[in-house]
């Protein structure tokens, strides 16, 4: 199968939106639909911290898209569940005949620190970002190897790659866990295959319910100041055009940025001689705590200097 | 400071950490919330390894997540201390730098730099990826040295990587490569773009 390098070849193929029936998955759904891609619309209509079950909002970006000309169905798949996500896919599979695209945006959030969690919030949590998203790769990734074709599109969070507050501990760890599936697995996909992630600033029902802050002008800051998920969807369909793979991308609808994974910003060599625990308590205040501070090397553990060195009576 | 605690997923790894950081209490590896937060009264420092054990009879989501609620059982039990209790309290967390393991370490730090982000944990919290079984030993001589070593918290909420000869300061990701997009703008120019940086 060609891969899609215009709107125009992107017209005819078949997308998975899980979490469309709301927000950014509504939004996509709808301008992957204007371009004249099938859209199975899966979404469990849950509230944003995962309760309660509803058809309506799947049922109801369907039949927008069908009401305006369009191809979908309306599916209520819970993607936390292994065999689910398997009878969707094939359920994909059997009434449009490929699976070319698969975007997950489904997502929950529950704002408390950990203290604040009960094991079962945090399970449920994990479940979803975690569970989903592998589920998701797992099942469709022999489909789209078969085909020699395929984009799959998970959805992070600058709350899981920027430093948050731990009020959004769970949803952070769960975000930064999808990149670092995409960084990991994006990389070894099968010819024709990408896998790639966007971490998205919109104003959706999600962060509306997160935590405000005011800047030191006393402006609030959330949903108030972004742009609507309308504005992510056009970015959304380019990225689906394009052949990387592994990659994080940030997008407010007005930029994109590249979110690289994290590096190594100094490196100290022990070696395994005698005296590691005493180099190692010297290397900790001289080299490391300098270089987290600077957040660069600091040029002192360069590993063609004896380590030792570094801490004689007088050095830098 | 001595470690009075550790906790792994794996006996063989508990044993071996137990060993290596002066037989502390060992708990688990059958850890929840509530246990852990028994095990952690009255301590003041401890050490956690999770492993994301390849093979067993379960997907890898599955394995990811209970490693991942692993250290969270103990990262909670920590932060429902007192604060006087808190104070001081040393938590290094041992995550695999492999394979899947990688995604818990992450996660991971993820979670150790938020609780550090707020500036009001009195505890000290270290996220320490372990690259490969052979660097076990030099990750428990890290974790005594964060333990004993950083009283003032220089290095508290940072990602760290050992190997068997050496350990690494970790950045968080980076946001680069900022393209706008202005008024006209298409796919075929975006893709381009973003396929012409690194």
């Amino acid at each position: 199968m060609n891969e899609p390098r215009t709107y125009e070849e992107l017209a005819g193929r078949v997308a998975i939106v899980a979490g469309g029936g709301g927000g950014i998955g509504r939004a996509v759904s709808r301008h992957l639909a204007s371009l004249g891609v099938a859209v199975l619309v899966s979404d469990l209509g849950t509230s944003t911290d995962g309760q309660g079950r509803t058809t309506g909002p799947a049922a109801g970006v369907s039949q927008e898209i069908i009401a305006a000309g369009g191809r979908a169905a309306a599916d209520h798949s819970d993607i936390s569940d292994w065999p689910a996500v398997d009878a969707l896919v094939r359920r994909c599979l059997d009434e449009f005949g490929s699976v070319d695209v698969v975007i997950n945006t489904a997502g929950v959030i529950r704002n408390g620190d950990l203290t604040t969690y009960s094991e079962r919030d945090w399970t449920r949590h994990q479940s979803v970002h975690l569970d989903g998203h592998l589920n998701l790769l797992e099942c469709v990734e022999p489909v789209m190897r078969k085909q020699r074709f395929g984009r799959v599109l998970f959805f992070t969070s600058g709350s899981g790659l920027l430093r948050s507050s731990s009020q959004l501990s769970a949803y952070g760890a769960g975000k930064r866990a999808i990149a670092a599936l995409v960084w990991r697995h994006g990389t070894s996909m099968p010819d024709g295959v990408t896998l790639n992630a966007v971490a998205p600033l919109a104003a959706t029902r999600m962060h509306a319910s997160r935590p405000r802050d005011r800047d030191e002008t006393g402006v609030w800051s959330g949903a108030d100041a972004m742009p609507p998920p309308e504005a992510l969807a056009p970015v959304v369909a380019a990225l689906l055009l394009s052949r990387l793979s592994g990659r994080v991308w940030y997008t407010n609808g007005a930029e994109v940025s590249t979110v690289l994974p994290p590096r190594t910003v100094e490196t100290v060599h022990l070696g395994s001689g005698p005296d590691r625990s005493e180099l190692l308590t010297a290397a900790m205040s001289r080299i490391l705590v300098p270089a987290a501070e600077a957040g660069a090397t600091t040029g002192s553990s360069l590993p063609r200097l004896p380590l030792s060195t570094l801490f004689e009576e007088g050095s830098a | 400071m001595s470690v009075d605690l550790v906790s792994a997923t794996e006996p063989r790894t508990a044993s071996s950490l137990a060993s290596m950081l002066g037989d502390p209490v060992v708990a688990g590896p059958e850890v929840d919330f509530q246990s852990a937060e028994q095990f952690v009264s009255g301590k003041r420092t401890l050490v956690v390894h999770a492993a994301v054990t390849p093979g067993a009879r379960s997907t890898e989501a599955a394995r990811i997540r209970e490693a991942l609620r692993h250290h969270v059982a103990w990262l909670r039990a920590v932060q429902a201390l007192p604060p006087e209790s808190r104070r001081g309290f040393a938590c290094v967390l041992l995550t695999d730098g492999d394979g899947a393991g990688a995604v818990v370490g992450a996660a991971v730090a993820q979670l150790v730099s938020a609780i550090h982000a707020d500036f009001d944990t009195p505890a000290r919290h270290y996220a320490v990826e372990v690259m490969g079984p052979a660097a076990l030993p030099a990750a428990a001589h890290v974790a005594r040295a964060l333990v004993g070593e950083d009283p003032a918290g220089a290095l508290a909420g940072r990602h760290l990587a050992v190997d068997e000869v050496g350990v690494r300061l970790i950045s968080g990701p980076i946001v680069a490569d900022t393209v706008t997009l202005t008024r006209g703008w298409t796919a075929d120019w975006l893709t381009k773009t973003l396929e012409g940086k690194r």
